[in-house]
């Protein structure tokens, strides 16, 4: 990680948030959503089972939450205050598998203010390096 | 009923309406709630979502609001979908503790990509006062081939 380099810095690396994705994790963030009463892929292994899953999937919005807290512990306020985010999920992800989330600083656009729009490359992969979610930030600091 | 069977039953996406707003909920977030939302579904009890913050109070983490779509759906009986396959939001500014909001959910529209039917659902939470800090974009697939094929049979 290139921690030289300043958070408004093209090239600067966010720390990682690391997530081992217990059974407990998936359904504990899916039962607060209609898999309180719908057996989803998210809570119910035999529904995952059955859509050929070989166990819990990971809700999508969940997988963005990830992102997020990385986003929100490096840039704090200014994540809260002036921020986007868009990820594309692009394979699912289970439980007792472990996400990375990682994200880099790949823009820098000075405003006429003096704040600085940046660009954050952000990206998910599972236990075997697969990326698993691709998206991008922009936060103005 | 799993998510299949509740795709099934709810109403057919051809017969959405792209426009119109789905279903508004209205709620304070309330501290037990935003504690058990951090600690136990994203894993991530920073001090700013339970003890205190910048802005007067700890506030409900802006991730909180991502999955909404989800209740918002079911309450006209719209499809979930399959999976979503894109999501996209934005913050300008934090939502206390118990402060009062809604969450509006629109749909924005309806298409066809490669063959497959996309929703792209507008996501916007209100305060009282008419500010909009988080504002969203969920775009769901609503159906695969095979299992429109299961759901024919």
């Amino acid at each position: 990680m290139n921690q030289s380099v300043n958070k408004s810095e093209v090239g600067y690396e966010l720390p990682a948030v690391v997530k081992d994705l217990t059974e407990d994790l998936i359904r504990n963030y899916s039962l607060r959503y209609p898999g309180v009463f719908l057996r989803t892929i998210h809570v119910d292994k035999e529904t995952a089972a059955k859509w050929g899953f070989p166990s819990l999937v990971l809700q999508g919005s969940q997988t963005m939450n990830f992102a997020a807290e990385m986003l929100f512990k490096a840039y704090r306020e200014r994540w809260i205050e002036n921020s986007t985010l868009t990820v594309k999920l692009i394979k699912p992800v289970f439980a007792g598998d472990r996400i990375v989330v990682r994200g880099r600083v790949d823009k820098a656009d000075r405003q006429p203010s003096g704040q600085v729009r940046v660009g954050i490359n952000v990206w998910a992969q599972n236990g075997m390096g697969e990326k698993v979610m691709v998206g991008q930030a922009e936060i103005l600091v | 009923m799993d998510q299949a069977d509740y795709n099934r039953q709810a109403v057919d996406w051809r017969h959405i309406r792209v426009g119109s707003d789905i279903a508004v909920l209205e709620y304070g977030v309330p501290f037990a709630d935003v504690v058990t939302y951090v600690t136990e579904a994203i894993q991530d009890p920073d001090p700013w979502y339970i003890n205190s913050s910048p802005y007067g109070g700890p506030i409900v983490p802006p991730g909180y609001f991502y999955g909404e779509y989800l209740k918002l759906l079911v309450v006209p009986n719209y499809p979930m979908g399959v999976l979503n396959s894109q999501l996209s939001f934005e913050s300008s500014g934090p939502v206390l503790h118990g402060e009062r909001v809604a969450v509006i959910g629109r749909i924005e529209r309806i298409y066809e990509k490669r063959g497959r039917p996309y929703m792209d659902l507008r996501i916007i939470v209100r305060k009282a006062d008419g500010s909009e800090p988080i504002r969203g974009l969920v775009t769901l697939l609503l159906e695969l081939e095979e299992v429109a094929h299961e759901s024919k049979r």
